[in-house]
Formats: structure tokens, C-alpha cells, sequence
């Protein structure tokens, strides 16, 4: 009788002794996630600093090595380049006089009027009765003082001119009768392009290609 | 945690920024260097040309001189009026104006004597003068004795100004 009374607070005290079990059980794990959860962030942040530290070590390398090849550049431009500049000073001043001698070559000749030949047109398509006594050139006007047999002669002179190719405009100024010479005296105002006798300078500026450095430091 | 942001924050971005620009800068001085050697390399074949090239350029000095040099513009003159077989009567020299960059004229006025064909002679010679000639104008006037003829040229030669000159003649302007 006595023992059938005593078992359920056995079974009650077994109960809770299962619980104060269970409860130190789960502040156990609780300890231990807690505790690994820490040691992990510990990790982390080592990690994180350990990876910013390294960074910055690695750029200070780069920074070290830019700036070093920087300092070699600023050598090789002073030796290779500063330098042999100072000291190739006056062929490179001769090179400039040379490469200005050749352009103003090239202008002068690219500028420069066959007059002989025009000349000669002129003389070809003079008319046969009709006489020179003052040819003037000025630019891309000619005056001409001339003498012709009679009145049509000298209208003839006139209009023979216009064949030139490079005559623009013929304009009788004057015709009047000399009667000391018995002839007519004129007067002539032409206009022509100088241009179509113009000589070209292409060697010239062949010559000014091969020579220039600006192919090259452009 | 906020070391690493700091470092982040504070030396990492702007580092990144400094190298960005040591690296524009590096490759600036590259392109310099690799400009300034064919510089230089240009300067000296240039020289190599100038000297294999001698005579042609005692040539190029007589027709492009850096004086403007009258009398040997007066040498040639005579020169092309003996083989013209005409004669000179008077020469007057002046100084024109910069036609264009470094280069100078020299004008010279002179007035000649002989055969209408001999003139002409004389004109075909100018134009293949080792100096360069640019004819400004003429006027040929008839004697009224045979073909004898009195003309009277004003001739421009060219000349390099030296770029002193032109500096101090802009200075000057």
C-alpha cells in the first residue's frame, strides 16, 4: 500500500529532473550556436580587415610601381629626347631654314609667269600692218601704243589679239591719224589670265614631303 | 568593422582615383617619350638627307638666300643680259614686302637696252634664273631705231627672313 502511493512522485520527480535535463540540454546548444554564430563573425571580420589590409598593400604596390615607371619615362624623355634636342639644335635649326627654303621655292616658282612665251603669242597674233611702241605689262593688264597703216588696220590689231587663249578683253582706248607719219596712232587695253602661263614647282614640293619631320612627329 | 570601412572609405577610393591618374600620366610620358624619339630620329635623317644632299643645298642657298643678297642678284642680272646680248642702263634695288611667312623680296628696277628678240631673250632667261624671279611688270617702249627697244623691268627676287626677323617684326606691329 505504502509502495503504491509513493510511485507517482517518483515518476513526478523522475519528470522533472527530465526537464532540468532538457532545459540544461538546450542551453547547452544555445551556448554552443551562439559561441560558433561569434566565431564565425570573429572570422569574418579577420578575413575582411586581412583582405582591406592586403588591398592596400597591393596598392601601394601598383602606386610604387607607376610611380617608378613614371620616373623612368621622365629619365628616358630627359636622356633620349631633352638632351639630343639641346644637342641637335642647330641641324634641326638647319632643317627648319632648309624646309622655309623649300616652301618659299615652291611659291616662288608656283607664282612665276612664262612672259617669254606670252610674249611670243602676242607677237604672233599681231597684225601685219600694225606696229608696237609701247608694250606695258602690269599684273593681268597690258597697254599697248601702236601704229597700224589706217583706221581698219588698227581694228584689225585690235580684234587679232582676242585670239590669245589667255585674252580676256581687248579695248581700242584711242585711235588717232598722225599726219607727220601719215599713219594711226592706237592704243590698246587688254586683259588676260596670267595664270595659263604659270610654271608648276611639283618636284619642289616632292622634295619638301620627303624632308619634312612632321610626317613622322605628327 | 569600421576600421575596414574607414580604410575603405578613407585610403582605398581615393588611392584608387591617384593610381587612375598615375596611369593616365604614364601612359602620357609614353607617348611623349615615343613622340620626342621620332623627333629626334626625324631631325637626324633629315640631317643625313641634308648632308648626302651637299651641292643641292649650296643650290637651294643661292636661290633661296637669308640675306637679300642685291649683288648676286645683280651678278645674275648681268649675266642673263650678256648671254641676251642686250645692255643693262640702270639698276635700282629695294626692299619689298614679306610675301609670305619667312620669306622676304627683294625688288630691283632695271632698265635695259636692245633688240625686241634679245628682250625676249632676256625675259625667257629670267624665268629659268636660279633665283627665282617673279617679273611685277614691264614696259617695253620702241626707240623708233630698227628694232631697238628701251624696257624697263621691275623684278621681285625672294629672300628668307630670318624667324627673328619675323618675330620682331610682328613684335614691332
Amino acid at each position: 500500500m505504502f509502495s503504491d502511493n509513493n510511485q507517482p512522485i517518483a515518476q513526478h520527480a523522475q519528470t522533472e529532473r527530465d526537464a532540468k535535463q532538457v532545459e540544461q540540454t538546450e542551453e547547452n546548444i544555445e551556448k554552443t550556436t551562439t559561441h560558433k554564430t561569434e566565431e564565425a563573425v570573429s572570422y569574418f571580420l579577420v578575413g575582411l580587415f586581412g583582405a582591406t589590409i592586403i588591398s592596400v598593400l597591393i596598392l601601394l604596390g601598383i602606386q610604387k610601381g607607376k610611380e617608378m615607371k613614371i620616373a623612368t619615362y621622365d629619365q628616358q624623355i630627359k636622356t633620349e629626347v631633352t638632351d639630343q634636342l639641346i644637342a641637335l639644335a642647330p641641324e634641326k635649326k638647319q632643317m627648319e631654314t632648309v624646309l622655309s627654303q623649300l616652301d618659299a621655292l615652291t611659291i616662288a616658282l608656283t607664282s612665276r609667269v612664262k612672259y617669254s612665251s606670252m610674249m611670243t603669242d602676242f607677237e604672233n597674233n599681231t597684225f601685219k600692218k600694225s606696229l608696237w611702241t609701247n608694250f606695258s605689262l602690269s599684273q593681268n593688264t597690258i597697254s599697248i601704243n601702236g601704229t597700224a597703216d589706217d583706221y581698219e588696220s588698227a581694228a584689225k590689231a585690235a580684234a587679232s589679239y582676242r585670239n590669245i587663249k589667255a585674252v580676256r578683253d581687248v579695248k581700242l582706248t584711242s585711235a588717232t591719224s598722225n599726219e607727220e607719219s601719215k599713219k594711226v596712232d592706237f592704243v590698246l587695253s587688254i586683259t588676260f589670265d596670267s595664270s595659263l602661263y604659270k610654271t608648276t614647282a611639283t618636284k619642289t614640293a616632292e622634295t619638301s614631303a620627303v624632308i619634312s619631320p612632321e610626317s613622322t612627329t605628327q | 568593422m569600421f576600421v575596414t570601412f574607414f580604410i575603405v572609405i578613407l585610403y582605398i577610393v581615393p588611392k584608387t582615383t591617384d593610381l587612375k591618374n598615375l596611369s593616365q600620366r604614364a601612359a602620357a610620358k609614353q607617348s611623349e617619350l615615343e613622340v620626342g624619339r621620332q623627333q629626334v630620329a626625324a631631325i637626324r635623317t633629315a640631317t643625313q638627307l641634308i648632308k648626302a644632299a651637299r651641292a643641292d643645298m649650296d643650290t637651294l642657298g643661292v636661290a633661296i638666300p637669308d640675306k637679300e643678297k642685291a649683288e648676286e642678284a645683280l651678278q645674275q642680272l648681268s649675266a642673263n643680259a650678256s648671254s641676251s646680248e642686250i645692255t643693262i642702263k640702270s639698276v635700282t634695288a629695294g626692299t619689298g614686302q614679306a610675301e609670305t611667312g619667312q620669306s622676304g623680296a627683294l625688288t630691283i628696277t632695271v632698265s635695259v637696252s636692245g633688240d625686241f628678240s634679245n628682250t625676249i631673250a632676256f625675259i625667257g632667261n629670267l624665268e629659268k634664273n636660279l633665283r627665282p624671279v617673279k617679273v611685277v611688270d614691264y614696259s617695253i617702249v620702241a626707240s623708233g631705231v630698227g628694232a631697238l627697244t628701251d624696257t624697263t623691268f621691275n623684278l621681285s627676287f625672294p629672300y628668307l627672313v630670318s624667324s627673328d626677323e619675323v618675330a620682331g617684326g610682328q613684335n614691332g606691329q
